[in-house]
């Protein structure tokens, strides 16, 4: 282990004294990326410049310790694999996710948060999400960054074209009020299968393509796990196959009738303007919650709330609610993900509560800024 | 054997890049591969480091599985190879403290010395150096934790005479403890210092022998005849017959007692005004055995 932590420390030394000079003005525009300018066109262009220079940081990382290859210094050298992985994912932490978390706080204070509210937050906003994984592995499995791009590039248009097909065919914008499948309650399921699908696909990739360096192999299980992602938006977006399938993971989990939103003391003055909204009449099955909205009137940044998630039967232990996401959706509207500790039992599963092994649930709350 | 293959085979796209090797390096060789450009040798060395994976057969290095190599036999092999991608961003003092740290066998002396020896910048960025500098850098990361095994792919090539000698002299001054196998174009530099030697072409391996074998085997043969007297005919062991006039050469590679051959020549020709039977040097033996390939070639 000593000797696997210093080997994986020689590697992340080597890359920060070769590849400084780009991760630093990376790192740069990835922390201001997170602070807020009162100008959405500013920040939206910022955040997607922060992205593709993130984007091309990784896979130089990678390649510069290339696994297609009979050139690299590295191959003939004394050094397992998994410590060249455990060094990459450092030198990512350390100029992208340290960046990321840092301008987080700074916007977190600026919003009046603690230090402590505002790491709170920061951090889990900066747990990378397995679309980095997946640009990894495609890093890996091919040989130079235009490769790279193209195959990202390729797989991020067919995975669009399919999905959004089939969100059209499912008629979902037509029945919705915001082109997000969680508002129908079983976004969960499609989103644990895509993470499932990815996390299992890129580690048997990273795996084939390190230890024997079976590239063709590796390229092959990309096209495979590709091909699983095009099929899950048909096979689990359209809302009738998604209940149907919901309901069967539910059958003979206690329901729980009434969900309540409650905020934390300390949070920004709101309150609960409706507890529930009733979907049924668009299709949600009775039994299943919607959405709370949230509204409130005080503060520079009314949007800015924790929560924590109850239920009457069983009570559901609340643990410090994080936001974990804070997205603009249409019509004023920002959507937050929270999330809270439920009890066994708690098997609500309503169109915002996704129960998930280990009693943690998913709460989405949609609330409208009043302004 | 520190090295032994056993019909080992690689082939690229319909290609036969190395094609039924068998090979055995003793430790404590020097053990040089002799080839045309295209012969296998860079596959061949690449096979055993587990860079390629084999088509066919197999290849043990140190008592193991070339496929099976883990980086604890890397601790054991260093590695120059010609077309060797090194941290270009790097400065040479760098990526010496990145080796040190990947080597707990890694000599911080040796490693000065060599540095010393061959005048290396340490505050130069690998990317800015010129060809011969960055070779060194690459035998000096290969040297310096003293390793069983040394795999050294063309270190010579394109290399001024001056730093050819200089890499000659650095390699043999501080691996006296070290199996080395070279692929090398420049037969002269490593003659003095090689022990065993295999020649391939066009992926497979023709010979492999002991220098003092070869080099008593081989003999460049002068004989001039009387006018008149019939020509030689060529024996399955003669290479490069040319007769110009009374004169006639060839290469013996069956060289045994002179007395034997010139009764061989006598029962062919009658009496020979002259007989000059001529040890070869490597770079000689090469280039006839490459020429004789040439021609079998392009019958």
């Amino acid at each position: 282990m000593k000797r696997f932590l210093a080997v994986s420390g020689a590697i992340l030394r080597k890359d920060c004294w070769q590849v400084w000079p780009q991760a630093a003005p990376t790192a740069l525009l990835v922390a201001v990326s997170n602070v807020s300018f009162e100008l959405p066109v500013v920040e939206a262009l910022l955040q997607v410049a922060a992205l593709l220079v993130g984007v091309f940081l990784v896979v130089r990382l990678i390649q510069n310790d290339s696994a297609v290859s009979v050139q690299h210094d590295w191959l003939t050298r004394p050094i397992p694999w998994p410590a060249l992985l455990v060094a990459k994912v450092s030198f990512a932490a350390l100029w992208i996710g340290l960046p990321n978390v840092l301008g987080a706080t700074l916007q977190g204070l600026r919003d009046g948060y603690s230090l402590a509210e505002a790491l709170l937050e920061a951090v889990p906003e900066s747990v990378p999400s397995p679309l980095l994984l997946v640009i990894v592995v495609v890093a890996v499995i091919t040989a130079n960054l235009w490769q790279a791009l193209l195959v990202l590039v390729a797989s991020c248009v067919l995975y669009l074209v399919v999905a959004v097909y089939t969100m059209f065919r499912s008629e979902i914008l037509a029945w919705m009020d915001v082109v997000y499948a969680s508002h129908s309650g079983t976004s969960w399921i499609f989103e644990s299968a895509l993470g499932f699908t990815v996390v299992v696909t890129c580690l048997l990739i990273l795996w084939r393509q390190y230890g024997p360096r079976q590239t063709a192999q590796a390229r092959a299980l990309y096209g495979v796990g590709l091909l699983l992602l095009l099929l899950l938006p048909v096979l689990l977006l359209p809302p009738s196959r998604s209940w149907a399938l919901q309901r069967q993971l539910g059958r003979g989990l206690g329901s729980a009738a009434q969900l309540t939103v409650e905020l934390q003391p300390g949070c920004f003055a709101a309150r609960l303007m409706q507890s529930s909204r009733d979907y049924a009449t668009l299709g949600t099955p009775p039994g299943y919650v919607s959405t709370g909205d949230l509204t409130e009137n005080a503060g520079r940044n009314p949007l800015v709330f924790s929560t924590v998630l109850t239920s009457r039967e069983p009570a559901i232990d609340g643990l410090p609610a994080r936001r974990t996401t804070d997205r603009p959706i249409p019509g004023r509207q920002r959507q937050h993900v929270v999330h809270g500790r439920c009890s066994a039992r708690a098997a609500t599963v309503g169109s915002h509560v996704r129960r998930t092994v280990g009693h943690h649930a998913l709460l989405v709350v949609t609330t409208r800024a009043l302004r | 054997m520190i090295i032994q293959t056993d019909n080992l085979s690689r082939r690229f796209s319909g290609h036969d890049a190395v094609k039924g090797v068998t090979l055995a390096v003793p430790e404590g060789a020097t053990y040089a591969l002799i080839g045309a450009n295209g012969a296998g040798k860079t596959t061949l060395l690449r096979l055993l480091l587990n860079l390629l994976t084999p088509s066919q057969g197999s290849a043990s290095v140190l008592g193991v599985s070339s496929q099976r190599l883990t980086q604890r036999d890397f601790l054991q092999i260093g590695y120059v190879g010609e077309s060797q991608r090194l941290p270009s961003g790097l400065a040479v003092a760098h990526f010496f403290d990145y080796l040190r740290t990947l080597y707990p066998n890694w000599d911080r002396a040796l490693e000065r010395e060599l540095c010393k020896q061959l005048d290396l910048p340490g505050a130069r960025a690998i990317g800015k150096l010129s060809r011969g500098m960055r070779m060194k850098v690459m035998l000096v990361g290969a040297l310096a934790f003293r390793p069983r095994l040394l795999l050294l792919d063309e270190p010579l090539s394109g290399l001024d005479p001056l730093v050819r000698d200089e890499v000659m002299a650095g390699l043999l001054a501080q691996a006296t403890d070290t199996t080395i196998v070279m692929s090398s174009h420049e037969l002269s530099e490593i003659e003095g210092c090689t022990t065993h030697v295999a020649f391939m072409s066009k992926g497979r391996l023709l010979l492999q022998e002991s220098i003092e074998s070869l080099s008593a085997r081989f003999r460049a043969i002068s004989i001039v005849l009387p006018p008149g007297a019939p020509p030689l005919r060529a024996a399955d062991t003669w290479l490069m017959l040319q007769t110009q006039g009374t004169l006639t050469r060839f290469v013996d590679t069956r060289f045994g007692e002179e007395a034997e051959l010139r009764a061989t020549v006598r029962a062919q020709a009658g009496e020979m005004l002259h007989f000059e039977a001529q040890p070869m040097s490597l770079r000689e033996i090469s280039k006839t055995l490459m020429s004789t390939e040439r021609v079998e070639a392009n019958r």
